[in-house]
């Protein structure tokens, strides 16, 4: 009997309640019906959201790769003809889904209204952020302001919403986020969080964009047609909406220009080099990444030094149409220093006299130096394809010179300089930049720059020549060389030249320094030592950077770079001369991906790009 | 009739070898229990060398000159042996019985265990005998390739890296899932147990013999059990071995500067055309100029020059290096040495025995520097008590512990991957000040030789399970119950220090600073309990019937956790959290999940030829929600053994069994992660950016819930059949079977973009392999010098192949994206029809002659050269789809271009082939091994098999590509009468980098193309072993029961079509990198795969 017993009772002890024994929960995640309870989880939420949305150093710099003012040693496709609509593959909707998702599920949170509205603000904002990216690159498409159920039929297979009611939202949005973003010192601890002036300062150069879009743009591109004549009318709406963020901002008395008159000729270059600019350029900054040494917190890629130094990953050279820009310090054109069009002979060292301050600033001049001057630096004329070789972002140590050094720059994502850049702008497009918008504004920028202000009267013919003609507002042309000069290689390029509706610039002839001859020993640097040469025959010479030209089909293939008057003239770097670059309508979007398009039969496809 | 048949063959089969019956003397003849003549038995007369063997009547007669006082032995295979005196005689007739542990050998199946010919099921065993002796670091190797269907793939041999294996091919594309290991009952690893403790391993393989492991099973189990006591005085058993280890391949490579920097220039030339500067630097790593290129040629003639000058040729660069440093020579050792020490002791009576065993096994490591090592101790205690003659108690508990340091390059990078972007031969480790060099730092040798860098990796096991067994009616009714605890305890470490290397004389660069001087110390632990109680009820049914019932319980439960802690800057050597002042971060996972099932097992025979099982499994996961969380899973088999049928009398003399079997069952599988259906939002802190300040505190959106979430269904159909004949010396089993897995758990219909996740999981697809498994054969004996040679001949070969007949998630049936496709070597996406490890990729028609030839061809559309641009000497596509360029269109099924299906990466025809041998105390085993067909494409940047083609910079050349190799493409003349010489001859194209670099489609070699396919066939001589056990005498002599000495090798010769063109790579090692490291994508850069010779002892007291 024992036996029996035995047995049972061994069964019983294993017959547990089978339901509870197989009911686990996760222990290391929350529930999501549990997440939003205090103030506190709107903050863990939305910092995650700060953190997907703001770049890296590197795709920030990054961005003006293939414009008008660079010449970069790489093929951008989509200027080619070979670019179709299966090259498009972006179209991320991921972010737009956790921004949705939050301004859903935030009001499960216990805070007060304004905590609340502030938070909601930011989720805004992120949306707003969302929707101009795509915009930018799509034009019309779908708008959701809340996430989809993948068996809603209707959503997932919806069509496009006109451009201009997404623009529409997108504002709405943005006003929001002015409004009910907190502006509270809190909140703009180290530039690094979304508040009122963050909200502002994007809304104006949203804006901007839309503003001057619909003013130099005919037609719709999403559609092909034009502009209904209520489109068309918008577009002054939208230049309003920008003055009237950008006063604001001007006068709420919390930002300014960074700007010690006795250290001009290096305060321009510490807003990109300043390892703690979170901290030390706080009236500057309104936005920020911030980079910390503490955390070790640091660019993830490359290091930044890299790309402005090692041939093989940097790659950037400005352009020579654009070098010529910078004014004289005495707030002329260098150009109108020669007759005629003679400044295209103006040899490197002569280009680099009495120029504003940013010049020497932004890419390599005679005396350049690092490391506490003892360093001297020649530009690089095999490398650096144009001759005018980047210095902005380049730190002067040069022990973080190798690609794994890791360097803290901050970011500013949104600087001062640029509302005061938009604010001129959005006034000069309206027709209303008088003196005093002008003095407010431009002139800031160009006196911190070490040039003197003068209020145009007249249209420079250069800055004519360089917008293809089609620009002769002396006003606007000089608003906006303040703006290319200001803000170069801060991402911004591309989207100047797609809304000012200048496409061709992106694809014209990249030009380089002047070469008087070939053959011949240059000292770009002028410390009296011989640094480079051009030349048809030798390759290689110790010491020097000697840059082989094609003159007379002297190279391998017949191929090559080579100077625009055979064995003199300006360089025309053959990397960077895409001669298979054509611009067309149709680039100002790029196309809805073919997959998308397949898929969606709702989905119609940006004018020009439909197969 | 046919015996006579047999018998001649028999006869034959030993003829020659035998010395030959001569007149007089003693002679007889041999019968079976039936009085049937038996053939071949050995009769050798005791202590001496004469012998002879049976004729095909069975007699036998041996010279006069043998003692009539001597004793006879009678051994055949299949009986037992007899020892007979002649006692004067001079006919000695002796009957042999049928050996019944021969022919009904046991073999362990679930919950049970069974004699062979009542087997209804696919079951395969293999004894310890496969596993003796061969001194591995892990189980899983002395397995490979000896059962039929069980796949074992290993990408190294790395002892703390075990294989991968699945049984029967691929399982799931789904929820995965591979087989179940079971240890002495109880869930574990292979690496987890003592390779020496192994009594036998069983493999299940079909529906009808997994079934009582329900949804565990679905995909094949694997029973390993352990050694059980001996009982009587105590054994005690060493064995010894002394290991050493070499590279089945050892790279062949150019690190000659001169002719290293020529293929960098033809390379880098080829693909810009003189269209851009040649560098002044390699990668940064070195200074190059032509007068240093000159100075390399003119240090070769002449020594006295230095291989680092302290002089600033190329600004940037304060040293000039003109070394032709051999890094992988720098790197690797001829050979190394692992030890293996085993110690047990076994004994008992009738109330209560113990088997004891421990394990030492100690391995270096490969590296010449950095000490890397293995260390793993063993420990088995196994005991049995009979409390009351009912009730038995046994414990069987086990401890490994292992122990892997391994050094490390600062930034955790794999070693081999990274050198090839460091290792540059013109650079010595050291610059003349004693400084490192960046190659030195790069590469990770710095890192390796100050030690500073390192990880270490302990496990523990702890596993012990008690059993209880009760006898309610003896013979009739029994009970068992058992409970297991198993801890798993690993502790991870890794400290990692940044290492200094310098370019210029004073100038120092810390390498890899962005990651940071940090210590960083996971621990992992599991806690596993499972409890099994089952009765199994034997009625006595008579004569005719008998029948089997199993009935029972089982209930598992695992909790898993993890302590992820790490800390940035040390103040001190030691490797402590306190000892450090930087920032700390500390994260935590792990999850919990059960299962529990009621299942049952019926056998039934009729007349012991018509048998039949019918089991089945109720079973209830954790890992599914509520509504769906329990399935059922039913199967059943017959069995029909023809051979004891009554009209088949007439073959009972040879044909010892014939088995028809075939099965039918499904099996669910559960093994998706646990919570899945649960929306969630996790906590964590974001390393990579600072707000107000501060390292934020970031979530993610919820996740999204899966439409459906419950068991997938594998149903295996299976025909067999078993065959013995000849006292089984020949045996053969052959298996065919399909098995459909449904409900698969995948991504559904693809939905638009602007859902803005990946698309819910669901129950959404099916999978369908079809394979058989074959297995053969012989084992006999004869005399040989008077002493019966035994052998036996043992061939497997099995196949599989897998198709998805269901995808709901890919309606266009697209192939993904070229980038994917050249990521996974041809492999698309899935899609409804397609066959597993299919590779799509280009016809290549060969390399391109002359510019006539490129203008007369299709369009080549990549980029051959910088600008797009195709040269004679370059590889030409074929424009299938006549559409005057190579393209891919849509890249779907139905529109795929000049893209087509040009092999099959899954391994075919899988064999093993064992030949045993033993004469004398010698024993010789042979192990085969291989795969009969593979088609492999060497994936992208891989420099082990493309070098230079790959990038410029690449370290690694390969002798091959030596640009005078007239497989190399070689070229004459200038602008248009430039034109490749041996276009149709060559192998290699023209020298021009870029083209495996990146899974960009214009980049040519990547895209699989059936040019550059290879053949990763292979047959390997895995495993040879001598040994010498000395006879009884000797060793009672010396106080021994038993002594073996024994020399072993491993993976001793390969055979395969890969070496023709990548001499660099292991058929077995082709497979990505180091798994322990970053970056380990590459082929060829996986730790390396050795050959092994071991030298050994056995001694039993």
């Amino acid at each position: 009997m024992k036996k029996y017993i035995a047995a049972l009772v061994s069964i019983l002890a294993l017959a547990t309640s089978c339901d509870d024994f197989l009911s686990k929960e996760n222990p290391n995640a929350i529930e999501s019906e549990y997440f939003f309870k205090d103030e506190n989880s709107l903050v863990i939420y939305t910092n995650s959201l700060t953190r997907s949305w703001v770049p890296e150093i590197i795709d920030f710099v990054n961005g003006d790769r293939y414009t008008d003012t660079h010449g970069w040693d790489g093929k951008y496709n989509f200027y080619t003809d070979n670019y179709d609509v299966d090259d498009m593959t972006s179209w991320s909707w991921s972010f737009l889904r956790s921004v949705n998702y939050f301004l859903e599920h935030m009001g499960e949170a216990d805070v007060e209204k304004d905590i609340h509205d502030h938070y909601e603000g930011v989720g805004r904002f992120f949306r707003a952020m969302f929707y101009i990216g795509k915009v930018q690159q799509i034009g019309a498409c779908p708008y959701y302001d809340h996430t989809i159920d993948p068996k809603n039929k209707e959503d997932l297979y919806k069509a496009r919403d006109p451009r201009s009611y997404v623009c529409g939202k997108i504002l709405e949005d943005l006003d929001f986020a002015a409004t009910h973003c907190s502006g509270d010192a809190k909140y703009r601890n180290r530039s690094t969080y979304v508040n009122k002036y963050v909200a502002l300062a994007y809304k104006a150069r949203f804006c901007l964009f839309e503003g001057t879009y619909r003013k130099y743009h005919e037609i719709d591109h999403s559609t092909g047609k034009p502009w209904t004549a209520e489109e068309k009318a918008e577009g002054e709406k939208y230049l309003n909406e920008c003055v009237k963020a950008c006063e604001e901002i001007m006068n709420s008395g919390l930002y300014g220009l960074v700007d010690n008159p006795s250290n001009r000729a290096t305060q321009y270059r510490d807003l990109f080099t300043n390892s703690d600019g979170c901290a030390n350029l706080t009236k500057e900054f309104i936005f920020a990444r911030d980079y910390d040494a503490t955390y070790n917190v640091n660019n993830t890629k490359y290091s930044i030094n890299d790309y402005m130094l090692n041939a093989q990953h940097a790659q950037y050279a400005f352009n020579r149409d654009f070098v010529m820009t910078y004014l004289m310090l005495d707030g002329t054109p260098f150009t109108s220093l020669y007759p005629g069009t003679d400044y295209y002979k103006a040899t490197f060292q002569e280009e680099c006299v009495g120029r504003d301050l940013r010049l020497a600033q932004t890419m390599r001049t005679p005396g350049f130096t690092r490391a506490k001057g003892t360093v001297h630096y020649a530009p690089d004329l095999v490398y650096s394809k144009t001759g005018y070789q980047p210095v902005k972002w380049l730190y002067d140590q040069t022990d973080l010179d190798e690609i794994n050094s890791p360097t803290y720059t901050d970011v500013p994502l949104m600087r001062y300089a640029e509302v005061l850049l938009n604010y001129a702008e959005a006034k000069a497009e309206l027709g209303a930049c008088t003196q005093a918008v002008w003095d407010a504004t431009i002139k800031l920028l160009r006196e911190r720059a070490g040039v003197k202000s003068i209020y145009p009267t007249s249209a420079d013919p250069y800055m004519v020549q360089y917008f293809l003609g089609k620009v002769t507002d002396p006003i606007i042309l000089e608003v906006r060389r303040e703006r290319g000069i200001e803000m170069t290689m801060e991402n911004i390029r591309q989207q100047d030249i797609r809304r000012w509706h200048m496409g061709e610039l992106l694809v014209k002839q990249k030009t380089g320094m002047w070469i008087p001859a070939i053959e011949t020993e240059l000292d770009l640097d002028g410390d009296g030592n011989v640094d480079n040469m051009v030349s048809a025959k030798v390759s290689e010479k110790s010491g020097i950077h000697v840059l082989t030209i094609n003159y007379n089909g002297s190279t391998l293939s017949g191929m090559g770079t080579t100077l625009s008057e055979g064995n003199k003239g300006y360089i025309l770097p053959y990397t960077a001369n895409q001669k298979d670059y054509r611009w067309e309508e149709k680039k100002y979007l790029y196309p809805v991906p073919a997959s998308s398009v397949t898929l969606n039969d709702n989905l119609d496809q940006n004018a020009g790009w439909e197969k | 009739m046919f015996k006579q048949f047999i018998s001649t063959i028999v006869l034959f089969l030993t003829i020659g070898l035998t010395a030959l019956a001569q007149v007089s003397g003693v002679s007889g003849k041999v019968v079976d229990e039936n009085g049937e003549p038996l053939v071949g038995v050995s009769v050798v007369v005791k202590g001496t060398s004469t012998g002879t063997i049976t004729t095909a009547d069975g007699s036998y007669s041996l010279p006069s000159s043998v003692s009539k006082n001597a004793a006879l032995v009678f051994s055949s295979i299949g009986y037992t042996t007899v020892e007979e005196p002649i006692g004067g005689r001079n006919i000695v007739n002796v009957q042999l019985a049928t050996d019944e542990m021969f022919l009904d050998e046991t073999v362990v199946v679930g919950y049970a265990t069974m004699k062979k010919r009542d087997l209804v099921g696919a079951v395969d065993a293999v004894g310890h005998e496969v596993i003796a002796d061969r001194a591995s670091s892990n189980l899983s190797r002395a397995l490979q390739g000896s059962v039929a269907g069980l796949n074992i793939t290993f990408n190294d041999s790395k002892p703390s890296h075990g294989g991968s294996y699945n049984v029967r091919g691929t399982g799931s594309i789904g929820a995965g899932g591979s087989s179940l290991v079971l240890i002495d009952g109880v869930e574990g690893s292979m690496s987890m147990v003592n390779p020496q403790d192994v009594e036998s391993v069983s493999v299940l393989k079909d529906a009808s013999s997994t079934a009582v492991y329900g949804a565990r099973g679905a995909f094949g189990v694997i029973l390993i059990t352990t050694k059980n006591a001996k009982k009587g005085r105590p054994t005690v058993n060493y064995s010894g071995s002394l290991v050493v280890n070499s590279r089945t391949v050892v790279p062949d490579d150019i690190h000659d500067s001169q002719e290293w920097l020529d293929i960098w220039m033809a390379v880098y030339d080829g693909y810009y055309n003189g269209s851009k500067a040649r560098l002044n630097h390699l990668d940064n790593k070195a200074p190059y100029s032509q007068e240093i290129y000159d100075m390399i040629v003119a240090r070769k003639s002449d020594p006295t020059i230095p291989n680092v000058l302290d002089k600033e040729l190329v600004s940037g660069f304060g040293y000039t290096y003109l070394d032709s440093f051999d890094w992988l020579g720098a790197f690797y050792r001829d050979h190394f040495y692992s030890t293996e020490h085993n110690l047990s002791v076994s004994g008992g009576n009738e109330n209560a025995d113990y088997y004891i065993s421990g394990r030492f096994y100690d391995s270096q490591g490969v590296f010449k520097v950095g000490n890397e090592d293995f260390k793993k101790y063993n420990l088995r205690a196994k005991g049995s008590l009979k409390i009351r003659p009912w009730l038995k108690l046994s414990n069987n508990m086990s401890v490994t512990f292992d122990r892997t340091y391994l050094p490390r390059q600062q930034a955790g990078q794999s070693v081999m991957r990274i050198m090839e972007h460091w290792a540059n031969p013109m650079v010595p480790p050291k610059n003349p000040d004693g400084t490192w060099t960046a190659a030195a730092v790069g590469t990770g040798y710095a890192s390796y030789v100050e030690g500073k860098n390192y990880r270490l990796d302990n496990y523990l096991y702890l596993r012990n399970k008690t059993d209880i067994d009760i006898d309610i009616i003896k013979d009739v009714l029994k009970f068992q119950a058992d409970y297991s605890f198993n801890y798993t305890d690993r502790q991870y470490m890794v400290v990692q220090k940044m290492v200094e290397y310098s370019k210029s004389p004073g100038v120092f660069v810390k390498e890899s600073e962005t990651a940071g001087e940090k210590l960083q110390k996971i621990d992992y632990h599991t806690l596993y309990q499972s409890a099994n109680a089952y009765a199994t009820w034997t009625p006595r049914l008579g004569k005719n019937h008998s029948l089997t019932a199993l009935l029972g319980y089982n209930a598992e439960w695992s909790k898993y956790e993890t302590l992820n802690a790490s800390r940035l800057g040390f103040t001190s050597e030691k490797p402590s959290f306190a000892l450090m002042d930087g920032e700390a971060t500390i994260t935590q996972g792990g999850n919990e999940w059960a299962y529990v099932g009621a299942f049952y097992r019926l056998n039934y025979s009729l007349l012991g030829r018509y048998l039949i099982e019918l089991s089945g499994r109720y079973d209830g996961s954790s890992k599914f929600p509520k509504y769906s969380r329990w399935g059922f899973f039913p199967s059943g088999s017959l069995a029909w053994r023809l051979s004891d049928e009554p009209w088949m009398k007439w073959s009972r003399s040879w044909l010892d069994n014939l088995k028809i079997r075939a099965s039918y069952g499904s099996m669910g599988n559960g093994s998706v992660s646990p919570y899945k259906y649960t929306s969630e939002m996790t906590l964590s802190k974001a390393s990579d950016i600072t707000l107000g300040g501060n390292l934020p505190i970031i979530t993610s959106v919820a996740s999204t819930v899966p439409e459906s979430l419950t068991w997938e269904t594998s149903t295996t159909y299976d025909l067999g059949f078993d065959m013995d004949i000849l006292q089984s010396r020949l045996s053969t089993t052959f298996d065919i079977y399909r098995r459909i897995t449904s409900n698969m758990y995948t991504a559904g219909e693809t939905l638009p973009g602007v859902y803005g996740a990946s698309v819910p999981k669901g129950n959404n697809a099916e999978l369908r392999t079809d394979g058989w498994e074959f297995s053969i054969m012989w084992r006999d004996q004869f005399n040989l010098g008077g002493k019966p040679f035994k052998y036996s001949v043992k061939g497997t070969l099995w196949d599989s192949r897998s198709f998805v007949t269901k995808f709901n998630g890919n309606d266009g049936k697209k192939l993904g994206t070229i980038a994917n496709l050249i990521a996974n070597m041809g492999e698309p996406d899935y899609y409804e029809g397609m066959e597993i490890g299919e590779m799509w990729g280009y016809t290549a028609l060969g390399l391109f002659k002359d510019w006539d030839d490129v203008r007369n061809s299709a369009k080549q559309n990549f980029k051959q050269t910088v600008n797009n641009d195709t040269y004679p000497g370059q590889v030409k596509f074929a424009d299938l789809d006549l559409s005057g360029e190579i393209d891919y269109l849509g890249l779907t099924v139905e529109e795929h271009g000049d893209l087509s299906i040009i092999g099959n990466s899954t391994p075919r025809y899988r064999f093993g082939f064992n030949f045993n041998t033993s004469w004398n105390g010698i024993g010789l085993n042979i192990f085969l091994q291989g795969v009969g067909k593979r088609d492999w494409y060497p994936g992208y940047d891989s420099g082990y098999f493309w070098g230079r083609y790959a990038r410029p910079f690449f370290y690694f050349t390969p002798s091959i590509h030596r640009l005078s190799n007239p497989t190399v493409a070689q070229f004459e003349g200038e602008g248009e009468s430039y034109h490749c010489t041996n276009w149709d001859t060559a192998y290699w194209p023209r020298p021009t980098t870029y083209q495996s670099n990146s899974q960009d489609k214009k980049t040519v070699l990547s895209t699989p193309n059936t040019r550059y396919m290879q053949n990763a066939a292979y047959l390997r001589l895995k495993n040879v072993e001598l040994s010498y056990s000395f006879n009884e005498k000797v060793c009672k002599a010396i106080g021994l029961q038993a002594l073996k000495l024994f020399v072993n090798g491993e993976n001793l010769l390969t055979f395969t079509p890969l070496h023709k063109w990548a001499p660099n790579l292991d058929p077995e090692g082709i497979d990505g990198g180091d798994t322990d490291f970053s970056s380990n994508t590459l082929n060829g850069t996986a730790y390396p795969t050795f050959k092994s010779v071991s030298l050994g002892v056995n001694v039993t007291f």
